[in-house]
């Protein structure tokens, strides 16, 4: 856990260059549809619970 | 001398006939019927030259026979007419403001609201609306990348990944948001409706509307054509606020299925600092439509009470005084339904003020 943290804080305090944020655009774009289905489904998860 | 007067034949038949008026002029009808009769069937092509006596006969019979017993007739009759027609009237305004107090837009589920509308919105949102919204949200999601990129400037590494993370998680959520935005309006809308509920279960409770009727041994025409006049004007005003009252109703569905069919577009607009106010506004007016519900339901209320009340504490009608003192109660509480439809009329512009539009 504590190694995980470290190399988030590592990953996060890197600069990037224009490919590499192009890259990571791409991949963040497609975890962003993913967590927006997610998302939804706990919304109407709630939904549901209140009606 | 015996000391008898002889009376003649003819002042015999008119003392008979003044002593026994329908009588009288029943037998004037007989003998002129049957004279006619034997007259044309001794000629039956004369017999249309003696319609006018007939007509004659039984014009004059009535004058001199039932002229008194007819008016006392015919004035009772008036009398019974009028009342019926305010005991009609009154029955029939007081049934349009049950009508109009029926709280059944108000407190349907959002797929009754507008029989047969909710499936056009559910489908104009999900195929037009939703996609015009991903659109807007792509084209921020583009303007938010340039911001990130741009603030590296001239430096080959210098583009923080944590800003560029941040901007995709925010598009996750508004994505999710607008994908569903249509089942959080329902959400919202049903939210309101428990406030509606309650309050109408809690003010119906004890409150019924009831008016008395005019009682069979109020006899005086004028009070009874003043009170039918004074009824027709009832009938009209209630039928004039329970217009409203509807008017205002269906006004407020139109518009919450309206603003359910395009929630996506405006909260599209959250996602931006500089377009946030137009997603605020939407969502403020959005509560302030539903609000109207309640303070609606709130006025329905109030009128409900307010009237039964007054009818439950109704005048009695015993004589002349008490007869007016009963118009003037009902035509008063005309004035109040006007003044609650007035307030119907403004609980839209009320709502909006207490969400500080």
């Amino acid at each position: 856990m504590r190694q995980f943290r470290d190399k988030l804080k590592e990953l996060m305090s890197t600069r990037l260059d224009r490919d590499q944020a192009l890259q990571l655009s791409v991949v963040l774009f497609i975890c962003a549809l993913g967590l927006s289905l997610a998302i939804s489904g706990i919304i109407h998860l709630i939904i549901g619970a209140v009606i | 001398m015996d000391g008898s007067i002889k009376v003649s034949l003819p002042v015999r038949v008119l003392t008979y006939a003044r002593t026994h008026r329908v009588r009288f002029a029943l037998i004037c009808v007989a003998l002129v019927t049957s004279l006619v009769l034997i007259c044309s069937l001794a000629s039956p092509q004369d017999a249309d030259a003696i319609a006018p006596i007939i007509i004659g006969a039984i014009a004059i019979a009535g004058l001199v026979g039932g002229a008194t017993v007819g008016i006392d007739a015919a004035t009772g009759a008036i009398s019974d007419i009028l009342r019926d027609g305010c005991n009609t009237l009154l029955t029939f305004a007081v049934s349009v403001m049950h009508w109009s107090s029926d709280l059944g837009m108000l407190t349907s589920t959002f797929e009754n609201l507008i029989p047969g509308a909710e499936s056009v919105i559910r489908g104009i949102h999900e195929t037009v609306a939703v996609p015009v919204a991903n659109i807007v949200l792509m084209i921020f999601l583009v303007v938010g990348l340039v911001k990130v990129v741009s603030k590296a400037g001239t430096h080959e590494t210098a583009i923080d990944p944590l800003s560029l993370c941040l901007v995709f998680v925010v598009f996750a959520f508004m994505k999710a948001i607008i994908d569903s935005s249509f089942d959080l309006m329902v959400l919202g809308y049903n939210l309101v409706k428990i406030l509606i509920v309650g309050t109408k279960d809690y003010g119906f409770s004890s409150s019924e509307l009831t008016v008395q009727g005019i009682p069979e041994d109020v006899q005086g025409e004028g009070w009874l054509l003043a009170a039918l006049i004074i009824c027709l004007i009832i009938v009209l005003v209630s039928l004039l606020c329970a217009g409203v009252t509807y008017g205002v109703v269906l006004v407020r569905s139109v518009q919450i299925y309206v603003y359910t069919a395009f929630s996506s577009i405006p909260l599209a607009f959250f996602v931006s600092e500089s377009s946030r106010s137009i997603a605020t506004r939407f969502l403020k007016s959005y509560v302030a439509v539903l609000g109207a519900g309640a303070i609606m339901t709130l006025l329905l209320v109030l009128q409900a009470a307010i009237v039964g009340q007054a009818s439950a504490a109704g005048t009695a009608i015993t004589d002349f005084d008490s007869g007016v003192a009963f118009l003037a109660e009902i035509t008063l509480s005309m004035l109040a339904h006007i003044a609650f439809a007035f307030c119907m009329l403004k609980s839209g512009s009320w709502a909006r003020d207490f969400m500080g539009l």
